[in-house]
């Protein structure tokens, strides 16, 4: 059994640090990073979470898709979190080397 | 399925709604009907309790922010007070100007809560407790400084002929026990006075301050405390 652990804003973020992208685009994008479809309302809830805290902003909208763009805050704390995961997993995966 | 947005908060509608709405229309074709049926509306109930805290958040910074209004006004008149009571007392009963202009000093501070209340992002109930709160706090606090103004420069106070007048008149047996009762009246009538006052005047500047809602305004009005699970 497979099990995915990232939330929706790191997703978000990461998929974010390539450049802006609009709802769609960030799902399809999403799906090819981390191989998890984000449902519409699981995208959107996580999108105005990270605008409120200032970690991604809105571009103008195209027709009625809106671009939205990580911010230097957003990059920083994305940075900051996968670095973080990357610790605990090296520790993480060779403690279970050891327990095999 | 389109319909399921309005699920939504109004607000978060507002904002939010058009680009969800474009964005299930562009997965309907891969996606199916019921998962996304699912997904928004999980989503919309989320968004409904996330907003409550939201709410909850930015009516008690409300509250907070109208105290320190309350404790700013209160300085202001106790120097005031202290100025025209004990630095440049005057005998005669000639301070209609200043206390019309303490007064409107107060409504201003008042109605200042709630504009600055519903900047923030609170909601109606933190509007008016703001005000409540912060009227009450005048009030309490004002009448507070009088009693002290009144009882230790009772001597230069005592030369107002108001208070002559009021004492001739009310049967006291001092001057001290003529004033320090009229304060106990004025202790209830200014807190619960200026309470409702407060809220009723900090709702009115939170309707005031009331315009319809773009994406900078709610970026910049609602910024939250970062309680990110990640720190």
């Amino acid at each position: 059994m497979e099990a995915r652990f990232a939330e929706p804003s790191v997703l978000i973020l990461a998929s974010l640090s390539s450049g802006p992208k609009h709802g769609y685009a960030l799902i399809k994008d999403i799906e090819q990073i981390a191989d998890t479809t984000l449902g519409p309302g699981t995208l959107y809830g996580a999108l105005t979470r990270l605008v409120q805290h200032g970690l991604v902003e809105a571009l103008p909208a195209q027709d009625r898709r809106r671009p939205y763009r990580i911010t230097p805050a957003g990059a920083a704390a994305a940075r900051a979190y996968l670095q973080h995961v990357q610790r605990v997993a090296t520790v993480g995966l060779k403690r279970l080397e050891a327990y095999a | 399925m389109t319909w399921l947005i309005r699920l939504y908060p109004a607000r978060w509608r507002e904002r939010y709604g058009g680009e969800l709405e474009q964005l299930v229309h562009d997965l309907r074709p891969s996606t199916s009907r019921a998962a996304i049926a699912v997904d928004l509306v999980r989503a919309a109930l989320g968004a409904h309790i996330q907003q409550g805290i939201d709410v909850q958040i930015s009516d008690w910074k409300a509250i907070k922010r109208g105290m320190l209004v309350a404790g700013t006004v209160w300085l202001g008149l106790s120097v005031e007070i202290v100025v025209v009571n004990v630095i440049f007392p005057s005998k005669t009963d000639d301070d209609a100007i200043p206390v019309l202009v303490s007064y409107l000093f107060i409504f201003a501070a008042l109605f200042l809560t709630g504009t600055l209340a519903a900047h923030n992002g609170a909601g109606r109930k933190g509007q008016v407790l703001a005000g409540l709160i912060a009227g009450s706090i005048i009030g309490a606090l004002t009448t507070a400084t009088f009693a002290v103004v009144d009882n230790v420069w009772l001597d230069v106070v005592a030369q107002q002929s108001a208070k002559i007048d009021g004492l001739a008149h009310s049967g006291a047996g001092s001057m001290r026990e003529y004033i320090n009762h009229g304060l106990i009246g004025a202790a209830v009538f200014l807190t619960v006075g200026l309470g409702v006052l407060g809220a009723a005047l900090s709702r009115a500047g939170g309707l005031a301050a009331r315009k319809p809602l773009s994406p900078a305004s709610i970026r910049n009005s609602r910024r939250w405390e970062f309680r990110g699970r990640r720190r």
